[in-house]
């Protein structure tokens, strides 16, 4: 499922998850921000990164028990359910349905599923409009990062579908990697 | 917090999808100083284990972390490596000289031993009806029309055409030319199609 | 040498060769090199269009692009200078001229084949070549005899020879005095597109655009500009019997309008203030002159408000009685005819755009206060499409209302400050560097307009000078005839040459309308003196 080599799947499992350690860790202190210890003790509660927390939930024994972060918990499952659209993903969390669907594994009763699937659909609407709309900055910007790129690939799109209806042909442009490498040149030249 | 720095390098490539920034040597050497660190620690640790059991799960953490640097720097190199395949098709086999110190000398290696594989698969196509080769990286868009016109954007120079004629690239010129002429320049953005 | 056959002689010659296309920076030249264009792109010849301002440019542009080219196309530019001597081209290097800036020098037209040019204008008189080239070699022979005989014959060939150059001069001195203008180049091209049958509405708007052009720089004379678009209107309307079922894209037609340029995008007590045909006629910069376009608007049945706000939203009546209106109104207000017989092009979905309007768009962006020459030339070629969607037209007439205002402002206020100077026989103002109109009247054509609306405010009688700064210490120095719209022929080209010779200014015959020059600013006095002195 997960990408070895994909630098996005890299960021989501960067997010941090709470987790609660079953076995004592010494040195591993360092681990939990409000300990004074040098050792984690077994039973701390501690907010690690979600590729620590998989590799340690699948030693056998378990070293520690995931927890469902707070975003996916019943507070929030609800206003979700309710109305996704008024949520600002940004703000809740970049990373949102990846994380999700991560964490739902871990989810004992299986309703962080059934609610990413919910929050998607909803917010679907939204995606359409972010793509064709002109104001871009404020229609993306409650968009989670995969929602973004999504948006805006389905902008390119439409452009391109409205550029050749107009003129019937795709004029040859200059190659993308170069006009933004001089754009860049550019815009540091005019730094200095 | 382990694996912290390995998140900037990729954040930073992230950041820009479509231009290829500074090979980071200074971030890599770093990162792999910290696994060093952690390897030696987790050696040290691992052969105390024999005295003390609950050591072994630190060994684990520390294990984790170094797979995780790893996969890190795997993912970095891979996507500079996917850029560096672009600037092929897109700069053409010489590349511009600020271009190139983009790259690390390792990578550069890479990019010339690709073009060479490219340039030899490319010859090697068609030879056995009689053609040498065709060029791929050129009509990457269907041509609609025999000549185009097109508008300089930057002195150039001097270009020379398939049947002899010399043609001057002055900012601001029009010339009307065979579409197979141009197309590599327009990539490069010296002309500009006018349409 | 002439072309006959504009097909065989001129057009066939360029198929399968490459050409260069040399364009000056004026709206005829402008309409050729797009209906030239549409030519070779339907007949795949390759080319490289150069824009070039003045006689330096053309040199440099020559130079840089004349490798392995055996063609080159001048349009507009290169027919009143010896080309062979300015340009050494190699020996197989053919220039073609089609240029309406007359008198052609006579080495072009007696060049043995490499200078050819493609358009014979009945009306210039050129002088035999016989008159003007003699053999000097018989010259050289003394002759036989003895004595008293032999130097009778020598006197006798040397007072022959004397004769000779006399009549020779009396002829290039008439031949060369008055630089005019001939047939529209546009024109001309626009013939060689019928003969090839590839004469469609894009050619027909460029052709008209350019005799538009004509008409409102008063280059021609009323009768030879009806005359030039003879042709014109008889292809519109065979081209409008055709197309008559289909209104699915452009025709150009052939309609009476109000002669103001721009009323369509702007309000029309803008347009008539800043009309260059009826705005000097109302002496607005005289106290009186407010009151007067008042008072014409009320003739006019326009109620104020509604004359000031922008044409579109104005009252859907008053729109349609806008021709009748300021018909009447008029000759009251001894106004000049306010409409004409003008060149519409009619676009589906969008308003209609008169031709007159696009000659001051263009003249707004090869002469724009921000854009470089060179962009300013590539949008005029873009708005002149008829097709597609460019905002190059938008751009243009945008420009032309901000140049126009300025021009207004910049004469009105030359005039009520009276710094219109009599100095013996002509007239002249001189704009002051650092003005804000200033850097709109930089370039020679809207300097044009300026000097000419200055002249009919003053009743146009006496030529007018008119000078404006082109950088920190060159300023441009325009002639005017009197009675510019009768008889538009123009001394100052021989005037200015005669003066600067004698009175030493360095001053530069750059450009290729030999009406105007660019010297430095502190010779200036200095110049003007000789030539008072030389016109008195």
């Amino acid at each position: 499922m997960s990408n070895y080599l994909s630098i996005s799947d890299i960021l989501v499992s960067n997010e941090k998850v709470p987790c609660k350690f079953l076995h004592d860790l010494p040195k591993m202190g360092f681990l939990d921000p409000s300990a004074a210890d040098d050792d984690l003790k077994a039973g701390t509660n501690v907010e690690i990164p979600l590729w620590l927390a998989e590799s340690l939930q699948s030693r056998r024994p378990p070293l520690v028990s995931v927890d469902l972060p707070k975003i996916y918990k019943d507070a929030y499952r609800e206003i979700l359910n309710a109305d996704a659209c008024t949520v600002d993903m940004h703000k809740l969390g970049q990373y949102f349905y990846e994380l999700g669907c991560y964490v739902a594994k871990h989810d004992i009763k299986g309703e962080v599923a059934a609610t990413l699937e919910n929050t998607f659909k909803q917010r679907f609407r939204m995606l359409l409009s972010a793509s064709v709309s002109t104001d871009t900055l404020s229609t993306m910007q409650p968009l989670s990062a995969s929602e973004r790129k999504r948006a805006a690939a389905a902008a390119s799109s439409e452009n391109a579908l409205s550029a050749w209806l107009q003129r019937g042909d795709c004029p040859l442009t200059t190659a993308n990697m170069v006009a933004n490498h001089r754009k860049r040149k550019r815009a540091e030249m005019e730094m200095f | 917090m382990f694996a912290e720095k390995v998140i900037e390098l990729l954040k930073e490539a992230e950041r820009n999808p479509d231009t290829i920034d500074p090979f980071n040597d200074e971030k890599i050497r770093q990162i792999l100083e910290e696994m060093h660190l952690l390897f030696k620690m987790n050696m040290n640790d691992a052969n105390a284990t024999n005295e003390n059991k609950s050591l072994w799960t630190t060994v684990q953490v520390r294990h984790s972390a170094l797979e995780r640097n790893k996969r890190c720097l795997l993912a970095y190199l891979y996507d500079r490596m996917k850029k560096i395949k672009t600037l092929r098709w897109e700069f053409g086999s010489v590349l511009p000289p600020d271009v190139r110190e983009l790259l690390s000398d390792e990578e550069y290696q890479w990019f010339s031993k690709y073009s060479t594989n490219l340039a030899s698969y490319m010859r090697s196509l068609g030879q056995d009806i009689g053609y040498s080769g065709i060029d791929l990286t050129e009509n990457l868009k269907p041509p609609k029309s025999l000549y185009i016109e097109v508008l300089c954007m930057a002195d150039h120079g001097k270009l020379e055409l398939e049947d002899g004629d010399v043609i001057t690239l002055k900012r601001n010129s029009r010339h009307f030319l065979p579409t197979a002429e141009c197309q590599t320049l327009i990539r490069q953005g010296v002309l500009k199609q006018i349409v | 040498m002439f072309i006959e056959d504009l097909r065989n002689d001129f057009y066939n010659v360029l198929l399968g060769n490459r050409v260069l296309l040399l364009v000056h920076y004026d709206v005829d030249a402008i309409c050729t090199c797009k209906i030239l264009q549409g030519l070779f792109k339907c007949d795949n010849i390759s080319y490289t269009l150069v824009p070039v301002g003045g006689v330096s440019e053309l040199k440099t542009a020559y130079e840089e692009n004349n490798e392995e080219i055996k063609f080159v196309v001048l349009v507009n530019c290169g027919g009143t200078i010896d080309l062979v001597d300015i340009l050494q081209p190699e020996e197989d290097v053919v220039f073609f001229v089609l240029d309406s800036h007359k008198p052609t020098d006579i080495c072009n037209v007696y060049s043995d084949g490499q200078v050819r040019l493609v358009y014979k204008d009945t009306e210039e008189n050129i002088p035999n070549f016989d008159d003007i080239f003699r053999d000097d070699d018989e010259e050289e022979e003394e002759p036989e005899g003895s004595g008293l005989e032999a130097l009778e014959a020598t006197v006798e060939k040397r007072r022959a020879r004397r004769a000779w150059e006399e009549r020779r001069h009396t002829l290039m001195f008439n031949y060369t005095q008055f630089s005019y203008y001939g047939k529209p180049s546009a024109c001309v091209a626009l013939n060689l597109a019928w003969l090839i049958s590839r004469c469609g509405w894009p050619a027909l708007w460029a052709a008209s655009v350019a005799a538009a052009s004509h008409v409102a720089l008063h280059a021609r004379a009323p009768a030879q500009c009806l005359l030039d678009t003879d042709t014109l209107h008889r292809h519109i309307a065979g081209g409008q019997h055709a197309d008559a079922t289909k209104i699915t894209s452009c025709r150009v037609v052939l309609e009476k309008d109000v002669w103001l340029p721009l009323y369509r995008s702007w309000s029309v007590e803008a347009a008539l203030r800043h009309s260059p045909a009826i705005g000097p006629h109302l002496k607005l910069h005289t106290l009186a002159g407010a009151a007067r376009l008042r008072q014409l608007l009320a003739d006019m049945g326009f109620p104020l408000q509604q004359a000031r706000q922008a044409y579109r939203s104005m009252d859907v009546e008053l729109r349609r009685c806008l021709l009748s209106a300021l018909e009447a109104a008029a000759p009251k207000h001894k106004l000049p005819a306010p409409s004409r017989a003008a060149f519409i092009l009619q676009r589906p979905h969008a308003p209609p755009r008169p031709a007159h309007d696009i000659v001051y768009a263009i003249l707004g962006l090869i002469e724009h206060e921000n854009m470089s020459k060179g962009e300013g030339f590539q949008h005029a070629l873009a708005s002149l499409d008829t097709e597609g969607v460019s905002d190059s037209a938008r751009l243009g007439l945008e420009a032309a209302q901000r140049s126009l205002e300025a021009v207004t402002r910049l004469v009105n206020a030359t005039l009520s400050g009276r710094r219109l100077h009599l100095a013996g026989p002509f007239s002249y103002f001189i704009v002051q560097e650092g003005t804000p109109e200033a850097r709109f009247v930089r370039g020679p054509l809207w300097l044009g307009v300026a000097a000419r609306w200055a002249s009919s405010a003053c009743g146009g009688t006496r030529p007018l000078l008119a000078s404006a700064p082109v950088d920190d210490n060159n300023c441009l120095l325009l002639g005017v005839p009197p009675r510019f719209d009768q008889e538009p022929r123009n001394l100052f080209g021989a005037a200015f040459e005669q003066a600067a010779r004698k009175s030493g200014a360095s001053v530069s015959l750059e450009l290729l309308d030999a009406s105007v020059v660019t010297l430095p600013t502190a010779q200036r006095p200095q110049f003007l003196d000789a030539l008072t002195a030389l016109l008195a």
